[in-house]
């Protein structure tokens, strides 16, 4: 197997070096030095050195993906949960573009799957903050978007014995 | 903080139960248009997170109600659901569902009244109407994504039925409707007498029915309409020897073309599935599901057949 070793350099001038076989998770990467090698490392001028430390540390656990051991597997998903347990909202989605950057599914789909945990249960408030989104629609619009979505449904629940009966 | 592409922010959106998308309608206009967003629907329908939506009878006529199933609480599992043309349409049908958009229509000959129906987002809009007779015809209805050029289409055949004569005939009428365009266009005449009383499964991109023998074709068995083709052609059916015998109902289960088989003669379902997709050989018998009911009730294979289209549709 090869051990040739790839030196990657993030956007702050930081070289980072892991084996070919973790870089080529990235296909961006892959890429990258499919052709031509470049002397001073893979320039990523889109990754900070902090990102990409991160980035770097998930490429070498994933490197050897278990195939059939189930006890690995699950391994692999405890360090999944722990990788982004300390992560603030920023460095989540920095992660996200990173890893859309450099075309990582699986830390893309992991990151991504956190932020969509993250919003399960969050109020609309607690989302715009989240995305870091302004409210652009004017207070009349937003009454009128929420006073749809109320008409539109009805819950039924065991609060509402009536309304249950009628569902048998 | 840079603010994420369309296709991550619609990823992760998807991976919310699909009721979570009108509570975030609110967030911003974006988000708002995000969720009238074809792509981001399709992608719902391809993500496994399944809702089903019920039509009762009881104790008023078609009323719709929601199971969220991706809810991990039990409390509020189900919901009512108040479409925006329930003043104007009371009495409807559901025609068709696909992406967990569905496609109503007013059961009534009289008229000629069809809504796209979109139950997350709560809004609806009616398809322009079809300058057509309505006496005497029978009509069958098809909706379905045409995954080429990513565009929802509403097919509409009607057969004229001549006074005193038998359906089968009458002449006939095909047109299509492509959402967001303005009108109807016309295909000719249908090649195939669609058996139009249970909802046309949609499968491989093409929706299937069962065909009648009529004057055109003396074919009987499976009938497809190709979303992007726009053309009709034969399935092969099942080898299970009870297209006279018994009913099928043609559904969708897995991505794979099936077919519930009721016979007439001994109370027993069986679920066909097609493995791989327009080869005859790969028609297999995967389900067997005892049909024995109570002395006075009449199995009403219409009625299964509703309800297992219900229960196996996605979305």
């Amino acid at each position: 197997m090869s051990t040739k070793k790839i030196t990657l350099l993030s956007s702050d001038n930081e070289l980072f070096t892991v084996d070919e076989e973790a870089a080529n998770q990235s296909l961006t990467i892959k890429h990258l030095i499919e052709d031509t090698e470049p002397e001073n490392g893979v320039p990523l001028p889109q990754v900070h050195s902090k990102i990409l430390a991160k980035v770097t540390e998930y490429l070498i656990k994933h490197a050897n993906e278990p195939d059939n051991d189930a006890a690995a597997k699950e391994e692999l998903k405890n360090w999944d949960d722990k990788f982004l347990e300390k992560v603030n909202h920023e460095t989540l989605f920095d992660l996200i573009l990173a890893a859309n950057y450099l075309d990582i599914k699986g830390l893309l789909d992991l990151t991504c799957q956190t932020v969509a945990d993250l919003m399960n249960g969050m109020s609309v408030v607690e989302v715009r903050k989240l995305f870091n989104i302004v409210n652009d629609f004017t207070p009349e619009d937003e009454a009128e978007v929420r006073k749809r979505r109320k008409r539109g449904t009805k819950t039924i629940g065991p609060s509402n014995d009536q309304a249950n009966q009628s569902n048998h | 903080m840079e603010s994420l592409p369309h296709e991550i922010l619609v990823d992760i959106i998807t991976r919310l139960p699909i009721t979570s998308l009108m509570q975030f309608k609110c967030v911003c206009k974006a988000w708002f248009s995000l969720a009238q967003d074809h792509y981001l629907l399709h992608m719902y329908a391809t993500r496994n997170n399944p809702c089903i939506i019920l039509q009762t009878e009881h104790s008023l006529d078609d009323q719709l109600h929601v199971i969220d199933t991706d809810r991990h609480q039990f409390e509020n599992l189900t919901r009512k659901l108040v479409p925006p043309f329930e003043f104007s349409m009371p009495k409807f049908n559901i025609a068709g569902s696909c992406n967990g958009i569905l496609l109503c229509s007013t059961v009534s000959q009289e008229s000629d009244t069809i809504f796209i129906y979109n139950p997350f987002t709560n809004e609806s809009k009616q398809l322009p109407s079809t300058n057509t007779s309505f006496s005497n015809q029978k009509v069958v209805l098809g909706f379905g994504f045409d995954q080429k050029t990513r565009e929802y289409k509403v097919v509409r055949i009607v057969y004229h039925i001549p006074p005193g004569q038998m359906i089968s005939y009458g002449t006939s009428d095909v047109s299509i409707h492509t959402l967001g365009t303005k009108s109807w266009r016309s295909l000719g005449e249908a090649a195939y007498l669609l058996d139009g009383r249970s909802r046309p499964a949609l499968v491989n991109g093409s929706l299937h029915w069962l065909a009648h023998h009529n004057k055109y074709q003396q074919y009987q068995g499976i009938v497809r309409f190709d979303l992007t083709t726009e053309e009709f052609s034969k399935v092969p059916s099942p080898n299970c020897n009870t297209i006279n015998k018994g009913w099928i109902a043609i559904v969708e289960l897995r991505g794979c073309l099936s077919a519930a088989v009721h016979y007439n003669s001994c109370c027993k379902i069986e679920v066909w599935v097609m493995k791989d997709y327009n080869v005859k050989e790969s028609w297999n018998k995967e389900f067997v599901i005892p049909a024995h009911s109570p002395i006075g009730f009449n199995p009403d294979i219409n009625m299964s057949n509703r309800m297992l289209q219900k229960w196996f549709s996605r979305g």
